[in-house]
Parts: structure tokens; C-alpha cells; sequence
């Protein structure tokens, strides 16, 4: 199942045309179409090996695509990678960083590779909260610390696009809940924020929009709330759920029931809520409770790609 | 490219291997003319007469150029492959090639300021060595009393510089080979080991061909060690040096080094393009 794509105002950041990257037989991206715009905090979702890192470092001119283009800010990748992504902070998969030199060093190093002023240094360590560890070699950091260094280079260059891939790993709840906060803040800004998790969440807090892979495929790109509301699903409490799951069932308009505890979830459209409550009261079953049933980004996420959701 | 070159610069000088790599130069350059110098003290062996007379002559502020280049290849050959196998092949190890090279995106330049700063750093120990040799020779000859004023002609500052050049150029190729392999197998290991190997095996297999005679004792002469050995023979024949040994002539070896520091460099050049720095 396929959402269109909402159309967000603002030029487009990021732009992919029938993007493909095979290594050997295998394709792990395969035509992807997808736009993000400025401002915009869009969530990647997809399960282990859907394509989502392999599309990032593409967006990055990290791997060169099979097929298909690649534009930031309008201009191709593939031309204007140097100057583009100067405009461009990143992580993807673990911060990498030179072991013996310092949180600060490092920074510095990335910082004189494109002449960034070295005020911004300080700046981005508080954002971070890295300011007393700043000194103290990268390889003597936790895990968590050397996410929130990656997270401070991402912000180095005061860029355009910020691309996570999995920003909140190895981070403690609060630093997570940093992070969270973070990333409306530098929407906010104007930025653009393109960040991919497993935290479903996480996703359905912070982004605006999501794009969901599955087998390197594209299969559904929107706002959260289009996601969320692509099934109706409806909560019926009766007293005999036993002829009320027979009698719903009957009904052309009712995809599927199911049971949960003294309910019954039912896959129907919202609008015909009052069809369904006069349908059971005609056999004497009478409503004691009947509401939409919210669905978790997690739960619209299991649905859409086809996956058992875990119990 | 400024920038990246002192980034480059900025990373090898803030590793503390670079350092030990400096200071292992230093003392080895020491112990070897504090060996030769107790030797002499000593006499020498009394059945080698010549061979006291070699060394004495190896201690000579006069046989600086010759003696104290030739030592200082040997030492910056190793110590240049072990630094340029780190400098490369550390960078897939720490996974910080993705860092670099996502910030900045300029392949070309990227790998152009590494080999350019390994360069560099290989002038830096061809100096290092040679100054380390010339205060050997100094102290030696204060030890002996045999130090002559004489030995500082106008001409032993060209001499050096030019010395200093074909030493670089002798190095140069296997300090490249190094940073290739490391590039082809993205490991310091596969950098260091194969450039050792290729540095102490030549010296077996070039004799070898060798003997295999007309025309292919000709053979022995795409051998690095043969050109770099022909180029170090115009800093001046060694004191006890066989000068119809057949080595290349100094303009062949210094021909068929360029070529080879070119080819290395082109390798590494294509590996790092075409390389998938992601996997």
C-alpha cells in the first residue's frame, strides 16, 4: 500500500529520482522517489536491511546509485557533491571519529576542513552537553557520549539538511528524550531533518512526515496522521461479543474483526459508526461502548509492511 | 586543498605514533654509529685490517652524505611503509574515512593531501636521519679526536640537499606501495605486511633473476631496491663499495622510481574512486 506523498510547502531539500543501488544481484534500493522540504522533520522506518542506510549514504555521495539521481537544494549530487554538502551534517550508523584525538580535536579537525569558525566549536559541545568531556579522548567515551559527539559535528556547519541515521542509540532515556527535543528545535530553524529509527515512537513524536522501506522499496510516504489514519479501526464493546462478531462480519463494509479482551476492534470506516451500532441493536445487542481506535505508529508500521507485530 | 593537507598534517601530527616512529628513528641512527664507533674503539678485528679502516671511514664527517643517507634510507624505508600502511589503513579501521569523507566529498583531494602529506613526512625523516647521522658523525670524530675542520667545505650543503633529495626519492615508492596496498585491502595490516615483505624479499628474488643470465639478469633492474640502490650511488660510492656492482645508473633508478611512485599513486588514487567506503 502506497500513500501519496503530502506536499509540504518550501523548496525541496532533497530530491530522488528513480533512485537504485544494487551491489552484485542483490538491489537494496530500488526506484526510490522521494522529496523532502525545508523545514520539514521526516522519519525513515524500515526494518533491518530495508535500504534505509544504503539511501542515506547515497544522499550523501557516499555510494554512487546503480540508477536514478540524487538532488540537494536543486542541484545534483552527482556534480555538486563537494559544495553541497557543505550545506549537509550527518551521521550515519556509529559516529566515527579519530580515537586518540580529543572531542574537541575532532571537532576542530572537521571544523578547519571547510574553514567553519572555530567558535562554533563551543556552541555545538553545549548543545550537546559534551562541554567537560570535550577534552578526554574520543576512545576513552561511552557510547552514548560519542552519539551526542556525532550528533555536535552533524551541527557543526550550521547546515540546511541534518541526515541521523539512528540518532538515539546507545543514549540513556534522557539523553533520547535531548535528542528528541532537539530535533523539533532545529526544524524550528528552518532545517531540515531527515532521520531514520527504530523507536516508533520516537518517529511519531518528532517527525512530520514518514517514509516507510520495506525490501528496498518505497511503500509509503506521508504525514504521520495520514499513516496512522490509512485503516479505520473502530472499538465495540457489547455483551455478547459471540453474535456481535458474527453479525458484524456479515456486513460488506466491515474488512475484518478481531478480539481484544471484552471488545471487538473492527476495521471499518469511522463514518459508518451508527450503521453498525443500529445493525446490532435490530438483534437486541445493544452498545455499551463504540470509539475509533487509535493505532500506534508502530502498529500502522507492522500493518503496512506485512510483519507480525510483536505481542 | 590547503585545508585538507592541514587537516592531514593536523591528524599525523596528534597521533603519538608518528612520534615513536620519530623518536625509533633517532635512536636507531644512534646505535648504529654508537656500535660502529665502539667497534673502532676497539680495534676491529685484527685479521680485517680493511675493515677497521671501512669503519672509520663510515664515522667520517667527510662520508656524512654517503654513509648517513645510506643509513637514514634503510631506516625511513621501514619506518615510512609502517606510518603510510597506519595513515591509510587506519582510516577504514576507525570507520573515520566515512567521516571525512561525507564532509568533505572530494575523493581526489582527499587521497592527494594524504600522499602529499606522506611525503612530506618522509622529507621530514630523510632530514631528521640525515641530522641525527651528522651529529653521530660530529660526536664520533669528538670522541676520536679526529674531527677536521677541513670536512666543512661551501660544497657539504648542496652535497646534503642533493642527498637529501635522492634519499626521498629512494623511499618514496615504498612508502606509496604501502599506502596502496592499505588502500586496496583497506587494512594497516595488509600495508605494513606486504610492504615489508616486498621490501625484504626483492633483495632475495633480484639476485635470483639475476642468475638466471642474459637476458634476464636485465630483470633485476625494475627492481625498486636495484633503482633506489643505483640513485644512492650519486650521493657518493660507501667506503668499501664494489662501484661495478651493475647497479642502474642514479638517472635510470631516479626514471624508474618516479615511475613507480606515479603508478602507486595512480592505484591508490583508482582504489579510493571506485572503492565502497561503506562496506
Amino acid at each position: 500500500m502506497a500513500i501519496q506523498p503530502a506536499r509540504a510547502s518550501g523548496p525541496a531539500v532533497v530530491q530522488t529520482q528513480g533512485l537504485t543501488k544494487r551491489f552484485g544481484e542483490v538491489t537494496t534500493v530500488h526506484d526510490l522517489n522521494i522529496e523532502l522540504r525545508a523545514g520539514e522533520v521526516v522519519g525513515f522506518l524500515g526494518e533491518n536491511g530495508s535500504g534505509k542506510t544504503t539511501t542515506m549514504k547515497l544522499l550523501l555521495g557516499l555510494l554512487a546509485p546503480t540508477a536514478g539521481k540524487v538532488f540537494l537544494f536543486g542541484q545534483p549530487l552527482a556534480t555538486h557533491l563537494p559544495q553541497l554538502l557543505r550545506r549537509v551534517g550527518a551521521i550515519i550508523e556509529a559516529p566515527a571519529f579519530y580515537p586518540y584525538l580529543s572531542g574537541r580535536d575532532n571537532l576542530r579537525l572537521l571544523a578547519g576542513l571547510d574553514g567553519t569558525p572555530a567558535s562554533h566549536i563551543d556552541t555545538v559541545l553545549a548543545a550537546v552537553d559534551l562541554q567537560g568531556a570535550a577534552q578526554r579522548k574520543f576512545s576513552t567515551y561511552s557510547l552514548g557520549m560519542k552519539q551526542r559527539l556525532g550528533i555536535a559535528a552533524a551541527l557543526l556547519r550550521d547546515p540546511a539538511l541534518i541526515i541521523l541515521d539512528e540518532p538515539t542509540s546507545g543514549l540513556d532515556p534522557a539523553g533520547q528524550r535531548e535528542v528528541r527535543a532537539l530535533i523539533p528545535r532545529l526544524a524550528s530553524e528552518g532545517r531540515t531533518v531527515f532521520i531514520s529509527s527504530h523507536i516508533m515512537h520516537e518517529v511519531q513524536q518528532v517527525c512530520d512526515r514518514v517514509a516507510i522501506m520495506k525490501a528496498g522499496e518505497l511503500i509509503a510516504q506521508g504525514d504521520v496522521d495520514t499513516i496512522l489514519a490509512t485503516r479505520d479501526r473502530l472499538l465495540v464493546r457489547v455483551d455478547d461479543l459471540g453474535a456481535a462478531e458474527r453479525l458484524l462480519r456479515q456486513l460488506p463494509w466491515v474488512v475484518g474483526v478481531e478480539r481484544e479482551a471484552d471488545a471487538l476492534i473492527l476495521d471499518a470506516p469511522a463514518p459508518r459508526a451508527a450503521e453498525i451500532t443500529a445493525a446490532l441493536a435490530a438483534q437486541s445487542l445493544f452498545v455499551s461502548e463504540l470509539r475509533p481506535r487509535e493505532r500506534s505508529l508502530e502498529a500502522a508500521f507492522f500493518a503496512l509492511t506485512g510483519q507480525e507485530q510483536p505481542a | 586543498m590547503r585545508r585538507l593537507t592541514t587537516a592531514e598534517l593536523f591528524k599525523l601530527t596528534h597521533r603519538r605514533m608518528t612520534w615513536i616512529l620519530a623518536t625509533t628513528l633517532l635512536v636507531l641512527t644512534g646505535v648504529v654509529y654508537t656500535v660502529i664507533l665502539i667497534r673502532v674503539q676497539n680495534g676491529g678485528n685484527p685479521d680485517r685490517p680493511d675493515e677497521l679502516a671501512r669503519f672509520t671511514q663510515f664515522l667520517s664527517l667527510t662520508n656524512v652524505v654517503p654513509f648517513g643517507y645510506s643509513v637514514t634510507q634503510q631506516l625511513v624505508t621501514i619506518l615510512g611503509i609502517v606510518l603510510a600502511g597506519a595513515a591509510v589503513g587506519s582510516e577504514f579501521g576507525w570507520r573515520t574515512v566515512l567521516l571525512i569523507t561525507a564532509w568533505t566529498g572530494a575523493r581526489v583531494r582527499l587521497v592527494a593531501a594524504k600522499l602529499l602529506v606522506l611525503a612530506l613526512l618522509v622529507a621530514a625523516g630523510v632530514l631528521l636521519g640525515f641530522v641525527a647521522s651528522l651529529t653521530g658523525s660530529i660526536l664520533a670524530g669528538l670522541v676520536r679526536g679526529s674531527l677536521q675542520g677541513s670536512a666543512w667545505s661551501s660544497s657539504l650543503l648542496p652535497h646534503a640537499l642533493a642527498g637529501g633529495g635522492r634519499t626521498w626519492l629512494a623511499v618514496l615508492p615504498y612508502v606509496f606501495l604501502a599506502g596502496a596496498l592499505a588502500m586496496l585491502g583497506r587494512s594497516t595490516t595488509l600495508g605494513v605486511a606486504v610492504g615489508l615483505a616486498v621490501l625484504f624479499l626483492e633483495r632475495v628474488v633480484g639476485p635470483l633473476v639475476g642468475l638466471l643470465g642474459h637476458p634476464f639478469d636485465n630483470l633485476q633492474n625494475v627492481f625498486l631496491y636495484r633503482n633506489a640502490g643505483g640513485l644512492m650511488q650519486a650521493n657518493g660510492l660507501l667506503p668499501g663499495a664494489d662501484s661495478s656492482a651493475g647497479m642502474p645508473s642514479p638517472v635510470h633508478g631516479a626514471v624508474v622510481l618516479l615511475l613507480y611512485v606515479a603508478l602507486f599513486a595512480g592505484i591508490t588514487f583508482l582504489a579510493f574512486m571506485h572503492r565502497d567506503l561503506t562496506e
